[in-house]
């Protein structure tokens, strides 16, 4: 079949112009849905940071009941309970913007059943081939981990997804300090050969990495470095009496 | 891509009222699993068989996507085969690939999120997977839709099948586990080289050893 340049041209653009047409109002058309599974799944995530969630798990009512959120400012003072505009600004691309225009942080707590508060702070960084993402929940010392729950866009399957599949590692971080004794707040670095693989030192401020998953580990250090460096004053401020 | 058969190069003729699973056509499904297997013998598709072979569980996601992309990509390319243009003919069948994966990725975004969030790593890996392109050039751009579909079916399941034959491997003897599930117990200390990629190429070059052996014909074909 021969077959000119303007045939070839044409054939291209109306191509080009069914799938981009095709893709783009599937995406408007399911833009709401999208919004509000991704908003349960957050939910589901702050949630993971302090208590197990299974696929069984009522999360709307449990976040209702016992999650609030506030925005913190830069001097760490917590602002009146804005649950909705914490939420908004938690996913993971809102909040590296929220955080270059120094804008309010979020932050929220959970109350449990025994009536113990715990800090859950929102952080986001880059793995190895997307953005990596968790949500840090902190005793009521504002310095213990109490859990962490990692979320990532595209790490590879059983290397460095890890750090959201494999509880070895994610539960590694409970019970490390963030604050060194310098005051200053340094988060958790992950390493290899820090003689300490089954993680008896809870104050070195180290836990150890995945094998073939040294960027996205390097990641997960820099981004909570990084990010809970952010609420320095707040981790700092002995405001715990704050209802 | 590798080397293009002649069988299938030429169009499968198909004689009139022909039955839909003749034994030219159950060929196309069966040959990928043990002759032309795409990655024994073709070798294509090495990188995604060593990235998500660590668990069982990866190799059946990877293989079922696998299946539905190239299946409906074969379909669509064999379709439009008389109209599209042969200059631009990669480029189309790579937007082709492309679209049908987003359309994949954003249903389940919309109505099952959970599943969406297993299966958004792999996508790259399927847009990259050779064995797709290699399918499209080879076979469905010059054969008909029926044709092309078991042709697609067969090659993702030829390709799935070493996955989860290497995934097994990897899984009980890296993990001490299968799906999930404990297999060894206590005294077992697993084997880390076989959580690394390098294991999966051991394991693959075992299975090509073992099928050339058993399969003499196939020694000096690829």
């Amino acid at each position: 079949m021969q077959q000119t340049n303007w045939y070839t041209l044409l054939f291209a653009f109306a191509m080009s112009a069914v799938v981009a047409l095709g893709l783009t109002s599937m995406r408007e058309a399911w833009k709401d849905k999208q919004k509000a599974n991704e908003l349960l799944f957050n939910k589901s995530q702050i949630l993971s940071s302090v208590m197990d969630v299974t696929p069984d798990t009522d999360v709307e009512s449990i976040f209702d009941e016992r999650v609030t959120g506030y925005l913190v400012n830069d001097n760490g003072e917590i602002g009146e309970e804005d649950t909705e505009q914490a939420l908004e600004v938690s996913s993971p691309l809102e909040l590296k913007k929220v955080q270059a225009q120094e804008k309010d942080l979020p932050i929220y707590l959970y109350e449990s059943e025994e009536g113990e508060t715990k800090y859950i702070i929102p952080t986001f960084g880059s793995g190895l081939w997307g953005w990596i993402s968790s949500f840090v929940a902190l005793e009521n010392d504002k310095n213990t981990i109490a859990g962490i729950a990692f979320d990532h866009e595209t790490e590879t399957p059983g290397l460095g997804a890890k750090i959201k599949d494999d509880p070895g590692f994610y539960l590694d971080f409970v019970g490390e300090k963030i604050v060194n004794s310098e005051e200053e707040v340094v988060g958790v670095l992950v390493r290899k050969g820090n003689n300490d693989p089954v993680n008896n030192d809870k104050t070195d401020h180290t836990i150890d990495a995945i094998s073939g998953a040294t960027i996205t580990g390097d990641g997960v250090e820099d981004m909570l470095a990084s990010d809970l460096a952010e609420y320095r004053e707040f981790l700092l401020a002995d405001n715990t009496e704050k209802e | 891509m590798a080397e293009v058969k002649e069988q299938e190069v030429q169009e499968v003729e198909v004689k009139e009222k022909e039955p839909l699973f003749s034994k030219k056509n159950r060929r196309l499904i069966t040959d990928p699993l043990n002759d032309d297997n795409p990655i024994t013998v073709q070798v294509l598709g090495i990188c995604s068989a060593l990235a998500v072979t660590v668990s069982v569980k990866n190799a059946l996601i990877m293989t079922l996507s696998v299946i539905f992309v190239l299946s409906a990509a074969n379909v669509t390319i064999s379709v439009l085969r008389k109209w599209i243009p042969p200059r631009i003919r990669m480029i189309v069948q790579l937007v082709v690939i492309a679209t049908l994966v987003t359309i994949v990725s954003e249903v389940l975004k919309t109505f099952s999120f959970s599943a969406y969030k297993e299966l958004s790593v792999y996508i790259g890996l399927i847009i990259t997977n050779c064995i797709v392109m290699g399918r499209l050039e080879a076979f469905a751009s010059s054969n008909k839709p029926w044709q092309s579909l078991l042709d697609g079916f067969g090659n993702a399941a030829g390709y799935g099948v070493i996955l989860i034959i290497v995934a097994f491997f990897r899984e009980l003897f890296g993990s001490g586990t299968l799906l999930g599930f404990q297999i060894f117990g206590d005294w077992y200390e697993p084997n880390g080289l076989m959580v690394m990629s390098v294991s999966a190429m051991f394991l693959v070059g075992i299975i090509i050893w073992v099928q050339r052996s058993w399969r003499k014909e196939l020694v000096d074909i690829s």
